[in-house]
C-alpha cells in the first residue's frame, strides 16, 4: 500500500500508491498528511509542524483523519465521520421552533387556504423525508428492503421516529373500517410543542411538516401513500396528534398476492 | 402568600396580556386595564428619569401593606409585572420562569404577531401550570 522513500533526520517519508499522496512519518506510526506533493521535493512547510503534536498513534490505513485536528468539529473537515457519529449531534429545539416558526409564516403569506398551506408544509417534509430515509437505513446496522406493509410501519414507528426524535411513536394502529388505513399516534410530538392553533384555524395542523416525511419515506421504499396529520388533542396531551396513513390500491394489491403465498 | 395577578405590556406601553389568579380581586372593565398598562409604562419611564444615576432602569418593585408589585423589563422592553402577596418570597425567580413560558410558548408560536394581545392555549396552560404550584 505504501512505499518508503527517502530518509530526512527524523522523518520518514512515505508515499501512497494509490493517490500519489505522500505523507511525513515521525517515528512509529506519527503521520502527517500533506496533499498531492512531488516525490522529489519532499520539504513540508514549518507552520504544519505544530499539527504533528496533536496527532497520536494514527495508523497507516486511517490517514484520512489525519489532517481532523483537535477542537476543531468534525462537520467543519469534512471527514467521513460525521455521517455516522450521532451521539452529541442533536440540533437545539429552540433554533427548529424558530425556523419551522418561520416556515409557517413564510408559506402562510403565500397561500388561499388551509389545505393549500397543509400541503405546502406536507412537500417541505418531503425534501427532508427522502433524505432522512437514506441517511437512517445508512446508520441502520441490520438495515433490510421492507416489502410487508407491517414491516414498513413498524420501521417508521421504531426506527424512524427514533433518529428523528429519540423515540418511540406513542401508537401504531389499523383502522377498523378500512384495511388500506393505518394510524400513528404521537401523544407529545415534539415539532408542535411551541405551537399554539388560534381557533379561526382549527382545522388546520402543523404535523403536515412531519406527514410529508413520512410519505417521503414510504414512498422511497415503494409503498405509495397518501398520508395526512390530524390534530387528537386531550386535556391530558395538549398537542396530540395523529398521523393517517391511505395506501395506494396497488400497495394492498402487492399485499394481498403476498398473503396468498 | 399567593400571586395575584400577571400583565404583560409591551415595548409601547399597550396591554398584550392581563390575568388574576386570586378569587376577590376586583374586575376592571377591559379600557380601564389598558389604561393602568399606560400608566404604569409612563411612570416606568420617569422614575428611571429621576434616578441621580444615570442610565438606571425603571421602577422594580412598589410596596404597600397588602401587596406587592414586581416588574422586569426584558432587553426587548417587554415589561412583566407580577403583583403579589407581601411576604411572597423568592418573586425574581417565578420572574424568570414566567419570562421563560413567555419566550417557549409565545415566540416560537408561529401565529403570533409581536406586540400583539397574546392569545395562545399553550401559554395559559403552561403559565396556570407553573402558577398553581406557586399557589397551591
Amino acid at each position: 500500500m505504501t512505499t518508503r522513500t527517502k530518509k530526512q533526520g527524523s522523518w520518514r517519508t512515505v508515499k501512497r500508491e494509490e493517490d500519489g499522496c505522500a505523507y511525513r512519518m515521525m517515528g512509529k506510526g506519527k503521520i502527517l498528511r500533506r496533499d498531492q506533493i512531488d516525490t522529489q521535493g519532499l520539504d513540508m512547510p514549518n507552520k504544519l509542524d505544530d499539527l504533528i503534536h496533536d496527532l497520536t498513534n494514527m495508523e497507516e490505513d486511517r490517514m484520512d483523519v489525519v489532517l481532523q485536528r483537535k477542537n476543531v468539529p468534525s462537520s467543519f473537515t469534512g471527514q467521513k465521520m460525521a455521517l455516522n457519529h450521532t451521539r452529541g449531534l442533536e440540533a437545539s429545539l429552540s433554533a427548529f421552533s424558530f425556523l419551522f416558526s418561520e416556515m409557517i409564516q413564510y408559506s402562510q403569506k403565500r397561500v388561499a387556504g388551509v389545505a393549500d398551506l397543509e400541503k405546502r408544509l406536507s412537500n417541505f417534509g418531503y425534501r427532508v423525508g427522502m433524505r432522512e430515509l437514506e441517511l437512517t437505513l445508512w446508520r441502520e446496522k441490520n438495515a433490510k428492503r421492507e416489502t410487508r406493509v407491517l414491516g414498513i410501519l413498524v420501521f417508521i414507528n421504531s426506527t424512524l421516529w427514533k433518529s428523528l426524535f429519540g423515540k418511540v411513536a406513542d401508537s401504531l394502529q389499523k383502522s377498523n373500517d378500512h384495511d388500506d388505513e393505518y394510524m400513528i399516534t404521537d401523544n407529545d410530538p415534539i415539532i408542535l410543542k411551541y405551537i399554539s392553533t388560534p381557533k379561526e384555524l382549527s382545522s388546520f395542523n402543523a404535523g403536515a411538516f412531519l406527514a410529508g416525511i413520512v410519505e417521503a419515506v414510504l414512498d422511497g421504499c415503494h409503498f405509495a401513500a397518501r398520508v395526512t396529520a390530524h390534530s387528537t388533542a386531550s386535556d391530558q396531551f395538549p398537542s396530540c396528534m395523529t398521523l393517517l396513513i391511505k395506501f395506494d390500491k396497488s400497495v394492498m394489491q402487492r399485499e394481498k398476492a403476498f398473503e396468498g403465498k | 402568600m399567593p400571586l395575584h395577578s400577571l400583565y404583560i405590556i409591551n415595548k409601547a406601553g399597550g396591554l398584550i396580556y392581563q390575568k388574576d389568579y386570586t378569587d376577590g380581586i376586583a374586575k376592571l372593565s377591559s379600557n380601564e386595564y389598558l389604561v393602568l398598562a399606560g400608566t404604569f409604562h409612563s411612570i416606568h419611564v420617569i422614575t428611571s428619569k429621576l434616578s441621580p444615576i444615570p442610565g438606571s432602569s425603571g421602577i422594580e418593585v412598589l410596596e404597600t401593606d397588602l401587596f406587592k408589585m414586581h416588574c422586569i423589563q426584558t432587553p426587548t422592553g417587554t415589561k412583566f409585572l407580577l403583583v403579589t402577596d407581601p411576604l411572597q418570597a423568592n418573586v425574581d425567580a417565578l420572574m424568570r420562569k414566567v419570562y421563560e413560558v413567555y419566550a417557549d410558548y409565545v415566540m416560537k408560536n408561529p401565529f403570533y404577531t409581536p406586540e400583539m394581545p397574546i392569545r395562545a392555549e399553550l401559554f395559559d396552560l403552561n403559565l396556570n401550570k407553573l402558577i398553581k404550584q406557586i399557589n397551591a
